[in-house]
C-alpha cells in the first residue's frame, strides 16, 4: 500500500469514522476498514483519535440532553451561547424527538491490536522495547512480526533469531511462533533461533513449547531445546554456556569447540566481508574463544595463530590457509 | 474497542494533544513528522492493557512520544544501541501540569462549544442532530432535507475540522482563558 501523508491518513480516518457511524457500513467495508487499520499504526492511531474526538464532545451532549426542546425554543440556550444550532434545527430536533426516533450508533469493535514489524539486515542487530515493557533483541538477517493484543502478545519469528525478555503480565501470555512451534512465556527471557532447526535458549524463568501433535513441554532457566520433526530435545547448560549462546546480543560470538568451518560460516552470515577456508583439514580444526562479530579479520588472525595457519586478503576476501 | 478505553483517551490524551504538539514543534519536529508521531502514539497507547488505570495521561502521552522519537532515532542510526539507557522514559516528564494546561469539565464544555460554533452551518446542524440529539443518519438527513450521503460527508468534514482545532495549542488556551 502506498504510504499516505499524515493529513491524508487523518482525512481517511474521518471518512471511515463517518462510514461506521452511518450504520450503513457493509461487512465488506468493515473488513476493508480492518485491513486499512492493520496496514499502518498511523491509520489505527488516526482512527482512534477520531473516535476519541467524538467522545470528547460528550460533555455538552449530556448537558444538551437535559433541554426540553419539545416545549419551546429557549431564549437562552441552556448549554451556553457558544453552542447554538440554527433555529430550523431546534424546531426540527424537537419534532424528531417527539417522534422518538433517536438512535445511538455503535462503532463496531474493530480489533485494536498494536502491530510492529522488525527486520534487520546483515551485520546489524536491533534492540527494541515494546509498549508493554518487553524487550526484543533481533539478530542480523532476522524478521519478526509483533502483535500486541489484549488477550495475547504474539511474535511471529519469520526468520533468523530473536531474544525476548518478557514483561510480566499473567493475563496476556507472550507467544513466539516459528514454523508452527509456539514458545509461551509469562515473565521470562529466552531466545528462539530458526536458522536451521528451531532452537530455544531460556536464560530466565520458564517457557512452554508446543508443536503440532506433541504434548507441550516446559523448558527452564539454563536449558536449551532443539525442536525437529515434532520432538523436543532438552539439554541443560551452565551459566557460561547460556551467556555464550546469547553473546550475539552484545555483538560478540563465542566458540566452544566448533570447527573452524562452522565458525567461519557464522561470521559469513553476519558480515559482508567473507572468510574462506582454503584447506579442508584446517576447516575441521576446533576453535575456542569470544570474538567481535563484526571483525572477521581479527577472528581470522586469532584463529590462524591458534591453529597454525596464515591469513591473506585477496579481492575483498579473507583467505585462511595452512602455513 | 471498549467504550471506557475510548472515554479514557478522550479525557486523558486528547486534551493534552496540543501541548504535546507544542513540545514537538519546539524540538523542530513539526508538520508531517509531528502528525505521524501523534497518530502512532494514539495507536500505541490504545493498545496498552489497563490503560484506564493510568492516572497521568499527559505524562504517558509525552513518554510515548519520547519512545517513538527514540525508536526513530535508533532506526535512523542517529544514536547507538548502548546509549539507549539514557532515554529512560520514567524520568523525563515533570508531573505537575500547570493550571492552564488542565482542561477541567467546565473548560471542556466551553471548548467544545467554541469549536462546534466555528463549524460551517450545515456541518454544525448535522453535529447537533447526530451527536447531541443522538438521531440516526436517516432521520438527520430527513430533517435537514439532504441526502444521507451529505450527512455522512458532513460528519467526516466536521471531525476533520474539530481535530485540526484540537491540534492547535492556542485553541485550548483560548478556551481556558475565557
Amino acid at each position: 500500500m502506498r504510504r499516505l501523508t499524515a493529513s491524508q491518513v487523518q482525512a481517511a480516518a474521518a471518512d471511515w469514522f463517518a462510514r461506521t457511524l452511518s450504520g450503513d457500513a457493509t461487512t465488506a467495508e468493515l473488513h476493508q476498514l480492518e485491513a486499512w487499520l492493520e496496514a499502518d499504526p498511523r491509520h489505527r492511531g488516526a482512527f482512534i483519535r477520531t473516535q476519541a474526538m467524538w467522545h470528547f464532545l460528550d460533555a455538552p451532549a449530556q448537558a444538551a440532553a437535559g433541554q426540553d426542546l419539545a416545549s419551546e425554543i429557549p431564549d437562552e440556550p441552556p448549554v451556553s451561547q457558544g453552542w447554538r444550532p440554527s433555529r430550523r434545527v431546534l424546531l426540527g430536533g424537537a419534532l424528531a424527538i417527539a417522534a422518538s426516533v433517536a438512535a445511538i450508533q455503535i462503532i463496531p469493535d474493530v480489533l485494536f491490536a498494536e502491530h510492529q514489524s522488525l527486520a534487520t539486515r546483515r551485520g546489524e542487530t536491533s534492540a527494541n522495547t515494546l509498549s508493554d515493557g518487553s524487550q526484543i533483541v533481533l539478530d542480523a538477517e532476522s524478521h519478526a512480526e509483533i502483535s500486541l493484543k489484549r488477550s495475547q502478545r504474539h511474535v511471529e519469528l519469520v526468520s533468523g533469531e530473536g531474544w525476548f525478555r518478557v514483561a510480566k503480565d499473567k493475563s496476556r501470555p507472550f507467544v513466539v511462533e516459528a514454523n508452527g512451534i509456539t514458545v509461551t512465556a509469562v515473565g521470562t527471557a529466552f531466545s528462539v533461533d530458526k536458522s536451521d532447526r528451531i532452537r530455544v535458549v531460556v536464560s530466565e524463568g520458564v517457557v512452554q513449547i508446543a508443536s503440532s501433535g506433541g504434548e507441550p513441554v516446559q523448558v527452564h532457566r539454563n536449558q536449551t531445546a532443539v525442536i525437529s520433526d515434532g520432538t523436543v530435545q532438552i539439554t541443560t547448560l551452565n551459566d557460561e554456556e547460556v551467556r555464550r549462546r546469547l553473546a550475539w546480543r552484545e555483538g560478540y560470538i563465542g566458540f566452544n569447540g566448533e570447527t573452524l568451518a562452522e565458525a567461519v560460516a557464522s561470521f559469513n552470515r553476519f558480515n559482508n566481508e567473507q572468510l574462506v577456508v582454503a584447506d579442508e583439514k584446517l576447516g575441521d580444526r576446533r576453535v575456542v574463544g569470544w570474538f567481535s562479530r563484526n571483525d572477521p579479520w581479527g577472528f581470522a588472525k586469532a584463529s590462524a595463530t591458534m591453529l597454525g595457519g596464515r591469513v591473506d586478503r585477496v579481492n575483498d576476501r579473507i583467505i585462511l590457509s595452512r602455513e | 474497542m471498549a467504550d471506557n478505553v475510548m472515554r479514557w483517551i478522550a479525557d486523558n490524551l486528547l486534551p493534552h494533544e496540543a501541548e504535546v504538539r507544542g513540545w514537538l514543534r519546539k524540538r523542530r519536529t513539526a508538520g508531517e513528522d509531528e502528525d505521524d508521531l501523534v497518530q502512532e502514539a494514539y495507536c500505541r497507547i490504545a493498545a496498552v492493557d489497563d490503560v484506564i488505570a493510568v492516572r497521568n495521561g499527559r505524562a504517558y502521552f509525552f513518554a510515548t512520544i519520547r519512545n517513538l522519537l527514540m525508536e526513530r532515532a535508533r532506526r535512523e542510526k542517529i544514536i547507538k544501541f548502548e546509549t539507549m539507557a539514557e532515554f529512560d522514559v520514567s524520568s523525563i516528564i515533570d508531573e505537575n501540569p500547570s493550571a492552564e494546561r488542565v482542561l477541567g469539565g467546565k473548560n471542556q464544555l466551553e471548548l467544545v462549544q467554541r469549536m462546534i460554533d466555528s463549524l460551517p452551518a450545515r456541518c454544525r446542524d448535522v453535529f447537533f442532530l447526530r451527536k447531541f440529539q443522538q438521531l440516526g443518519q436517516r432521520e438527520t438527513a430527513a430533517l435537514l432535507g439532504v441526502s444521507e450521503n451529505i450527512v455522512e460527508k458532513e460528519v467526516a468534514r466536521g471531525m476533520r475540522l474539530l481535530l485540526a482545532m484540537m491540534a492547535e495549542p492556542e485553541c485550548n488556551h483560548a478556551a481556558v482563558r475565557q
